[in-house]
């Protein structure tokens, strides 16, 4: 299986992967970036920050960048003003 | 005297003190020894157990397969540690145990075994304490899993892992080996590889612990003790060093 390098650059500074990650193929590569990424920010979340600026680059073995997940775009930000209540009678 | 009887008789040992006459009989115990390839099962989820199994050399770990295809590694294993024993009464495994790299393994034939403890009651005894000490083991890991930052865990789990070579006479000065990577923390934990790679990083730039090449190295021991919380009492360990 192919080696990938998944490097970390977000406000913590950059976490360069020497070690790699064997994936089957770059997408799940890309899937386990994406995953990565939603976990950083889903700790970070839990202390009372989001901050969606970092990003992930995807290296082959020769270190050749072949993909780059964003933070912000791994996940949905739905915006708008707070929900109405509902009706708690049901009726 | 065999190797695989010697190792076994020492790993007791860390737990309490083993009668001359039991001492000999665990030594005399013998079996098979197997190289095991890097990532190869064990002992498989479903086969009947039909030997106990000693680390002469290498690293094991155990897991269990969910049904997404997702692995969760509930232990890792030294050389002298014996990963079996809680499953020698067992009629079929519930989990896999399996070689993170080329490993040297001992397997005793369970017949033996159970000779063992029906006529040894210092051994016996030793036998029951190393199993109830993994119930222990796999207590803190849940505690750990549960209810610590990543920071904490990752901590946590070197402090262990420290303690436990530094018992089985695998530690050098502050060093000892660890050969996993990052993916297989990533499993035993229950966080990303991205998450892991990031936590290690932060560990190594704030000085209190680095893993580099199959070697963990602890570069500050109070501090590391106190960002994983880590009291080893739940290891039951009595000696923390090869006589």
């Amino acid at each position: 299986m192919p080696l990938y390098h998944l490097h970390i650059r977000d406000a913590q500074g950059t976490a360069r992967d020497d070690e790699g990650v064997e994936f089957a193929d770059l997408e799940a590569a890309r899937k386990e970036a994406l995953n990565g990424a939603r976990s950083l920010m889903a700790a970070d979340l839990l202390k009372g920050a989001l901050d969606p600026r970092g990003y992930i680059e995807i290296a082959d073995e020769s270190g050749r960048t072949v993909d780059v997940v964003r933070f912000r775009d791994s996940f949905t930000f739905v915006e708008g003003d707070q929900l109405e209540a509902e009706d708690s009678t049901g009726r | 005297m065999s190797q695989i009887g010697d190792t076994l008789a020492f790993h007791l040992s860390r737990f309490g003190e083993l009668p001359e006459a039991d001492a000999q009989a665990v030594r005399r115990l013998d079996g098979e020894v197997r190289r095991v390839d890097r990532h190869q099962d064990v002992l498989s989820d479903g086969e009947q157990p039909t030997h106990a199994v000693v680390v002469l050399e290498g690293f094991l770990f155990r897991y269990t397969m969910g049904r997404q295809g997702v692995r969760q590694v509930h232990s890792f294993y030294l050389p002298t540690e014996a990963p079996s024993l809680e499953t020698i009464y067992m009629d079929y495994m519930d989990n896999s145990l399996a070689t993170a790299v080329d490993s040297r393994v001992g397997f005793v034939p369970l017949e033996r075994l159970y000779q063992l403890i029906d006529n040894f009651p210092g051994a016996r005894k030793l036998l029951w304490r190393q199993t109830l000490v993994q119930g222990g083991i796999f207590r803190e890991w849940l505690i750990r899993n549960s209810n610590r930052t990543a920071h904490g865990a990752v901590a946590h789990l070197f402090c262990e892992m420290f303690a436990r070579a530094d018992a089985a006479g695998l530690a050098e000065g502050n060093t000892c080996p660890m050969p996993v990577t990052q993916e297989l923390i990533g499993q035993a934990l229950g966080l990303s590889v991205v998450h892991v790679n990031r936590t290690l990083q932060l560990l190594r730039e704030a000085g209190l612990v680095d893993l580099r090449g199959g070697i963990l190295s602890i570069l500050d021991r109070e501090r590391l003790w106190d960002a994983a919380d880590f009291d080893p009492r739940y290891l039951h360990l009595k000696t923390t060093s090869r006589d």
